[in-house]
């Protein structure tokens, strides 16, 4: 919530692209955001906008080939860490950056016991005695509310539930005390009441150790309820950027407005529901200019051949539609000449 | 044309709103089979006494958390799985023991919307195969068989030249409106959308409900919509059931639902949903656990497991559906005052 001292980390227009056979792919075409310390800062976007390549080059595993960081730098306190060796890159990874993934079942090795997949999270980055690593993955188990976790450190990952399951990935997240936690959908796989409890857990640990998270979702009620800084990414751009107010009691964005009216509930009952006609682009032929102006009901003729630059509405409010800002100033000015 | 005049004119004649499906009592177990001589060592009760009943042009809300038996119901209505009890009362008739032959005449009149665009649909058949599949067998030229497929693709607003393209060419909303296309095309009264907008991104959802709304007045449809969004199912249906475990714990009209939820389950379900409103921001209410095995469950009430307010006496006793106001039932004995 500071952001007087540098972020924690700092994505600085980052490129990531996918080299087909025919063509390429530009699944993430120069993001910047930042994440402060003891922030959570929320990626939104639909599938396909480059949120979860954005988060997996942070780690250093955007696989190469086909994918290739074009341009751009990650600052993680400080430090530039796509310049950093591979070995480097290891003693962050898992230990000051830690990720939780979408689906438990498949990041969890299915041969391995709960409690070899957390020991061996630890031992990569401590050199801990048996004991010690036991009594670290006992109080882990714990932390992360799964009850008699002794007994729980012998059973395989299909002999729990999903909710259990992403509570220990949660665990191992946890193992090395990480200052960064990168959630990708951490809570798509699972029941409501269910993410309710993985949502009030992440919140509890943060409280408690003071980390940031990172948390990538398409849910704009998740956001709503944890984000403190939220990212909206459309085709590869983040198409705005503001504190949790700002973007839902003050959307500024055309895409932002669209997706919150878009979103059904008891209180539009009755009554249509708004929807955002067409549909996400490719990556691989994204329209000229700004990508959402195919979609866009405020576009206007420099929309499709210029790519319009963030415009700033103050306290860190930015927004990617330069037609909405310049309609909101001479509305302004009108009001003003009318006093 | 003329088969949705046809269909206007039926309908003028009909002046109230009929019952077009009638749920009684419904179940489905399987067995779980152990051992060298597969041995039938427990049941799974997935369906466990279902009541409810849709309304000719309404819509009816099933909601639930995964495993509680809400794609279930949809096959056994379908008959796809053979009910192992119970009464399925569809326009008057109860085709609960219909043997395949005797069910070939209602096929057309109930269709499914399946969850995933992706999988539902013939790698390998164009979407305009995909529609005309159903026609064929009815009696009608090929001539009639495109004309009535165009006109499907146009009304659920694919252009009609696509038809000759395959399920990969469209992205998840398209081939969402390719699924509903195919449910209309033999023309039904009743639809089953088993998590029809789940596995789509919000932009598209709205215009898939947008669609199957629309649908629903040009058509007077009627729907069973199956889905564990509250979001979902509170905009889109008129009532709405609870299903938890094989058995209805709540059903009620949507706005009665949402307003005086009376079984904890309710309350709890609609408290852990997160709402897009920061200044409504509020600790989310969990449940304690999760939804257990419908392995043998225990007698007496299904949620006692994970209840707040449980007593001694709902984990002895079955418990039925009291009716609190018209319409308002639920599986509870001390929110109801009984």
């Amino acid at each position: 919530m500071n952001h007087d001292k540098d972020p924690l980390l700092s994505v600085r227009n980052l490129k990531v692209y996918f080299h087909g056979r025919d063509d390429t792919a530009r699944a993430v075409d120069g993001v910047s955001y930042d994440v402060g310390k003891g922030e959570t800062v929320c990626l939104v976007g639909e599938s396909g906008c480059g949120k979860t390549v954005s988060a997996l080059a942070i780690l250093g595993l955007v696989p190469d080939p086909p994918g290739e960081i074009v341009s751009g730098d990650i600052l993680f306190k400080g430090r530039n860490i796509l310049r950093l060796k591979e070995v480097e890159l290891q003693h962050i990874r898992g230990n000051q950056i830690a990720m939780v993934f979408q689906e438990p079942l498949t990041s969890l090795n299915p041969v391995f016991t709960i409690g070899n997949q957390i020991e061996e999270a630890i031992q990569v980055h401590e050199d801990l005695e048996s004991k010690e690593l036991r009594d670290r993955c006992i109080r882990l188990l714990k932390d992360v509310g799964i009850a008699s976790p002794e007994q729980r450190l012998k059973d395989y990952p299909h002999q729990l539930s999903g909710g259990q399951r992403q509570r220990v990935m949660i665990a191992m997240a946890l193992a090395c005390n990480p200052d960064l936690i990168i959630a990708d959908e951490p809570t798509t796989a699972l029941d409501v009441t269910v993410q309710a409890q993985i949502l009030n857990l992440l919140r509890t640990i943060q409280q408690k150790a003071g980390m940031s998270i990172l948390y990538i979702t398409h849910d704009l009620g998740v956001v709503a309820n944890i984000a403190d800084q939220v990212y909206v990414m459309y085709s590869g751009l983040i198409a705005e950027k503001g504190n949790t107010e700002q973007i839902f009691s003050q959307p500024r964005h055309p895409y932002t407005r669209g997706l919150l009216a878009s979103l059904p509930g008891r209180s539009s009952r009755g009554k249509r529901l708004h929807s955002i006609p067409g549909s996400v682009p490719n990556p691989s032929h994204k329209p000229g200019g700004c990508p959402f102006h195919p979609r866009c009901a405020s576009a206007v003729e420099t929309c499709q051949s210029v790519l319009p630059d963030m415009c700033d509405y103050g306290k860190g409010h930015l927004s990617r539609c330069p037609v909405i800002y310049d309609l909101e100033r001479q509305e302004k000015s009108r009001e003003k000449r009318g006093d | 044309m003329t088969w949705s005049a046809k269909r206007k004119a039926g309908k003028s004649v009909e002046t109230d709103r009929q019952t077009i499906l009638k749920v009684e009592d419904l179940k489905k177990y399987f067995p779980v089979r152990r051992g060298f001589f597969q041995k039938i060592s427990a049941w799974v009760k997935a369906v466990d006494g279902v009541d409810f009943s849709i309304e000719q042009g309404s819509s009816l809300g099933l909601v639930g958390e995964s495993g509680c038996g809400k794609s279930t119901v949809a096959k056994v209505i379908l008959k796809l799985l053979e009910p192992e009890g119970g009464r399925l009362i569809f326009k008057g008739k109860d085709i609960a023991s219909f043997s395949p032959k005797e069910m070939r005449p209602l096929r057309k009149e109930m269709q499914i919307i399946f969850q995933d665009p992706y999988s539902s649909l013939n790698p390998r058949m164009t979407i305009g195969q995909s529609i005309e599949e159903g026609l064929r067998g009815m009696g009608l030229t090929r001539k009639m068989r495109t004309d009535r497929r165009n006109q499907l693709l146009e009304m659920v607003g694919i252009a009609s030249r696509a038809a000759d393209r395959y399920p990969h060419e469209f992205s998840g909303g398209q081939r969402q409106r390719v699924g509903v296309a195919r449910a209309l095309s033999v023309d039904p009264s009743l639809i089953i959308c088993d998590e029809p907008v789940s596995a789509l991104d919000v932009s598209i959802q709205a215009q898939i409900i947008n669609l199957l709304k629309d649908l629903q007045e040009q058509f007077d449809l009627s729907y069973l919509f199956i889905s564990h969004d509250l979001n979902v199912v509170g905009y889109f249906s008129d009532r709405i059931a609870v299903m938890y475990l094989g058995r209805i714990m709540e059903y009620a009209e949507a706005d009665e639902l949402f307003k005086r939820p009376l079984h904890p389950y309710t309350s709890a379900l609609l408290s852990a949903v997160p709402v897009p409103d920061p200044l409504r921001k509020k600790e989310l209410t969990s449940l304690g656990g999760e939804v257990p095995s419908p392995l043998d469950p225990p007698p007496g009430c299904r949620f006692q497991g994970r209840c707040p307010q449980v007593e001694s006496r709902c984990r002895k006793e079955e418990i039925p559906l009291f009716s609190v106001d018209a319409g308002h039932l639920v599986r509870c004995w001390k929110t109801t005052g009984n």
